[in-house]
């Protein structure tokens, strides 16, 4: 059974509950991602929601006619192919329902391999389709993302504008917005994309490392250097670098990748001649670079240097209802790769994950549908399952929720400056969710700071 | 001629592990007690409604008789006499008590 190529949601309006979820883990199973409708009503709000192109339509719902609803269906987006599933066998309705525009016609019973096949060839003839000249809805959604919403349109049209070009790109968004994947869409669609994509976090790299790990070193330049080191920046000839967290790399380091970027010539620490490199750059921060650089943390020559094309991610909760869908895909896979059951999400749940704030954003809803799938059984996400701390405001794990209390002057009297520092760096991490870069803003010092002692404290439990 | 028959509902039954089959088997047990009152309803059109609905639910799960007896109660639909449709629908309930029975007992062996 192939996997869908694209991202669309497959639509199922069946009334009879046991054959809704028959239907939905038969699709789910074959790797489809599935919303589920028992009403005319739910089926045409869920329609307008996911766009869904292809639609599996029984005709006799308690609501209104199927044909009716097809007749909306095909009215309001041409180029949707409707299944119809029946219990009716008779020649007259299917000719009926053919006439209509529906593209295929199933006899209830029909077993599994006839409803995949069913919807594979629906797929299959939206894609050779002359009458849709953009081909299926999500047809220009660059991979991996998934999103139908317009703010993402807008980042993929972008995407793809400067993929073309050699301009620097400089990303910006939330934590967990996809930011490298942002990065690895512009080089997959640029001519560079059969060339190295060297990503490098400069957040969690310590300082004095950096720069080695960047322009690279020469055996025996400083103590520990056993053997040549190539730099991502070589690493990356021919290809694309991508500097996450640019915004957390020290200044003097800022000085030599501006002159890497004048120049376009690398010196690796311990060379005495530059190095000739072909290479894109793509960054990204989470911070607001430009404010990086009014409080005179980010160099403003580099900044105007690789701030050629901006791309702003839009966080999660400004996405429409893309949270829904990226949960429906991910879920089905996630399933798949646990062993679970699970084929979509409770009308409830869906409701709830688009009130959601989600501060950690992408990222954050991974980890609620894997702990969800790990530790329960489908065939539906239902918000019992879902992790307790959700529901707060915090990004996960929230910290003050009543089994660690709000740290208070009283936890810190009598504790020497070091005990009190420590104290107050692991109650910021805990409160963004163990980031480091997170935790560094709110307690204004750079993340490599904190890499630093968090570093020292494990290598002091460590026994010698 | 068991009421469900049992390669049907475990060709269903693997499409997912344990919780599916629980979850479906329930569903069917709760649709089919639905239908047993819907197929005999005083409102012809809920009925006759129910009677389709069980066609295709019957069929799909492998109840076999109980689907033929519903294909027959549907296609004969408003010609049928009101006596005929009595015998047909209590036949049809019959039929449904037999398919929630073994329902009931294809639930019991996924505990024991």
């Amino acid at each position: 059974m192939t996997a869908p190529a694209s991202s669309d949601t497959i639509l199922l309006i069946e009334d009879t509950p046991s054959l809704q979820m028959i239907y939905a883990a038969a699709l789910g199973r074959a790797g489809f991602a599935v919303a589920a409708c028992g009403t005319a009503a739910e089926g045409m709000a869920a329609f307008r929601r996911h766009k869904s192109t292809v639609v599996l339509l029984d005709l006799m719902l308690p609501d209104r006619s199927g044909l009716d609803v097809m007749h909306d269906l095909l009215a309001a987006q041409p180029q949707t192919r409707v299944i119809v599933i029946t219990a009716n066998g008779s020649i007259n309705k299917a000719v009926e329902m053919m006439r209509a525009g529906a593209h295929e016609f199933l006899v209830k019973p029909f077993d599994d391999q006839r409803l995949i096949a069913a919807v594979e060839n629906a797929r299959k003839a939206l894609r050779h389709s002359p009458a849709d000249p953009k081909g299926p809805a999500d047809s220009s959604v660059p991979a991996p993302f998934i999103g139908q919403s317009r703010a993402m349109r807008a980042v993929y049209a972008k995407i793809g504008s400067v993929a073309r070009s050699m301009a620097s790109v400089f990303i910006t968004g939330e934590s967990g917005t996809g930011k490298e994947l942002c990065a690895e869409a512009v080089h997959q669609q640029s001519a560079r994309a059969a060339g190295p994509f060297i990503a490098l976090n400069c957040g969690a790299i310590p300082v004095d490392l950096l720069e080695s790990e960047v322009f690279g070193h020469l055996r025996g330049s400083f103590t520990g250097a056993i053997s040549d080191k190539l730099g991502a920046a070589a690493a990356a000839d021919g290809g694309t670098l991508f500097l996450d967290e640019i915004c957390e790399m020290d200044l003097n380091l800022q000085t030599k990748l501006l002159r890497f970027l004048q120049t376009s010539t690398i010196t690796p620490v311990g060379a005495t001649k530059p190095r000739k490199v072909d290479v894109r750059i793509i960054c990204a921060t989470n911070r607001n670079p430009l404010e990086e650089v009014r409080r005179g943390r980010f160099r403003e020559d580099l900044y105007y240097r690789l701030h050629v094309v901006p791309i702003h991610l839009p966080p999660l909760r400004e996405r429409d209802d893309d949270v829904n869908e990226i949960a429906e895909r991910l879920v089905v896979q996630m399933a798949r790769e646990e062993g679970r059951d699970f084929v979509g999400i409770a009308p409830r749940v869906r409701d709830l994950f688009r009130s959601l704030p989600w501060p950690g954003n992408v990222r954050q809803l991974i980890n609620v549908l894997r702990n969800v799938v790990v530790l329960h059984d489908g065939p539906m996400v239902t918000a019992d399952m879902l992790p307790p701390d959700l529901l707060g405001d915090r990004p996960v794990p929230v910290a003050h929720n009543g089994e660690r209390p709000a740290l208070t002057l009283g936890d810190l009297t009598g504790r020497t400056l070091a005990e009190i520092e420590r104290i107050v760096i692991e109650d910021a991490l805990i409160r963004h969710g163990d980031s480091i870069p997170r935790a560094a803003r709110e307690l204004d010092v750079s993340a490599s700071t904190l890499y630093r002692k968090r570093d020292a404290w494990d290598k002091a439990k460590r026994p010698q | 001629m068991p009421a469900i028959d049992p390669a049907i509902l475990a060709q269903l039954f693997a499409m997912g592990g344990d919780s599916l089959r629980v979850a479906l088997c329930a569903q069917l047990r709760e649709d089919f007690t639905r239908l047993h009152g819907a197929v005999a309803s005083a409102d012809a059109t809920e009925a006759a409604r129910a009677t389709h609905e069980v066609k295709g639910l019957a069929g799909t799960v492998g109840a076999l008789r109980l689907a033929e007896l519903a294909r027959r109660l549907d296609s004969m639909g408003a010609d049928l006499a009101a006596e005929a449709r009595l015998v047909l629908v209590a036949g049809l309930r019959s039929e449904i008590d037999s398919v929630l029975q073994a329902l009931t007992m294809t639930e019991g062996s996924f505990c024991a």
